[in-house]
């Protein structure tokens, strides 16, 4: 008889996990599973954000006039403006001698500009400072401004 | 699951909830049982067993299929993070106090207590870890020698010399009186 005979007779006791077994799934399964779950969303929704930042700022670099599109959608007010903007007088001649580049106006202009499509409407007798607006999709369109004060009837473009 | 190779669900188990449910079921009854034998505690086997998933499910990703088995891989963490836990809690065992493991039915009739785990284990966790562990692995959770080397990662004829002098001292740590009595009970 040797120890090795007496070890092998050894009987164990019941080593039965019991509810541990669950237990322990479930706080792993937690643990790492649902864990990765919220950290695998939260990934993706970065790197799309990510992705669809990079587009835009792409497309704004090559055509920046995507991005002036975009900003009409939402201030509708920016488009007149921007043509306003755009406005090219065909001659400059006396009305631009007495405008100075400060932006003041001079004072026989009063009247607000008012959008004319036929130029062959505007009152013979009354002075106007024309402005050809070279819009996007419109063409030879005029705003137009009576010269108030002004005796002597005179066009200026 | 069934027809899947296990190699691939291993791998899966790491991201997939469902292949490590399957590694769970399977591997967790024997990580247990060894782990249990080794400390005869249940709280302090708990904590192990949880220690010891853990980290698997933490390094599966480092896992390779040509050095050992991943059984294997796991009896390895089991067995260093019993070494851990003794080292960390410094526990101190007192001869003769037979734990009792709650709500453990015992097996073994009162006349063949000598037969008991509870009682060699008082000898046993009186020897070096690694003579503890070899013991273990070999008369209780009945590992071959190639099973043993795996996990223990030391080659056969070493862990063959190993046993042998793990069994003489068990054997001098033992009443004389109490090996004459069981020698005879046995034969």
């Amino acid at each position: 008889m040797s120890i090795e005979k007496y070890l092998e007779n050894i009987k164990l006791s019941d080593k039965h996990p019991g509810p541990f077994s669950v237990r322990l799934k479930y706080q792993l399964q937690k643990e790492f599973f649902e864990k990765r779950s919220r950290f695998g969303v939260f990934s993706l929704v970065t790197s799309a954000a990510a992705f669809v930042f990079f587009i835009m700022s792409t497309v704004f670099v090559v055509n920046p006039t995507v991005a002036q599109s975009i900003h009409y959608v939402f201030n509708r007010n920016a488009v007149e403006a921007n043509r306003l903007e755009n406005i090219v007088f065909v001659d400059e001649g006396e009305f631009l001698g007495q405008k100075s580049r400060s932006g003041n106006q001079p004072n026989t202009i009063q009247g607000e500009f008012f959008k004319v499509s036929d130029l062959s409407n505007l009152d013979k007798n009354k002075s106007y400072i024309i402005k050809k607006v070279q819009g996007r999709s419109e063409s030879n369109v005029f705003y137009v401004s009576e010269i108030k004060g002004q005796s002597k009837p005179k066009i200026i473009y | 699951m069934e027809i899947m190779d296990e190699k691939e669900i291993v791998l899966r188990a790491k991201k997939d909830a469902s292949a490590f449910e399957y590694i769970y079921e399977k591997y967790f009854p024997m990580i247990f049982k060894y782990v249990i034998i080794r400390v005869n505690n249940r709280d302090d086997a708990e904590e192990i067993v949880s220690t010891v998933f853990y980290k698997a499910l933490n390094k599966i990703g480092s896992f390779r299929w040509q050095s050992v088995p991943f059984s294997a891989w796991l009896y390895r963490i089991a067995v260093s993070e019993i070494g851990n836990h003794y080292r960390l809690h410094k526990k101190s065992f007192v001869i003769g106090n037979r734990l009792q493991i709650e709500n453990e039915i015992p097996v073994d009739e009162p006349e063949d207590d000598n037969f008991s785990y509870d009682f060699i284990h008082q000898y046993i966790q009186q020897l070096p870890q690694k003579d503890q562990d070899i013991i273990t692995l070999r008369y209780f959770e009945k590992k071959s020698f190639s099973e043993i080397s795996d996990i223990l990662n030391k080659k056969e004829t070493t862990l063959r010399v190993n046993l042998h002098r793990a069994l003489n001292k068990l054997e001098s740590l033992i009443p004389k009186e109490v090996l004459a009595d069981v020698y005879r009970k046995v034969s």
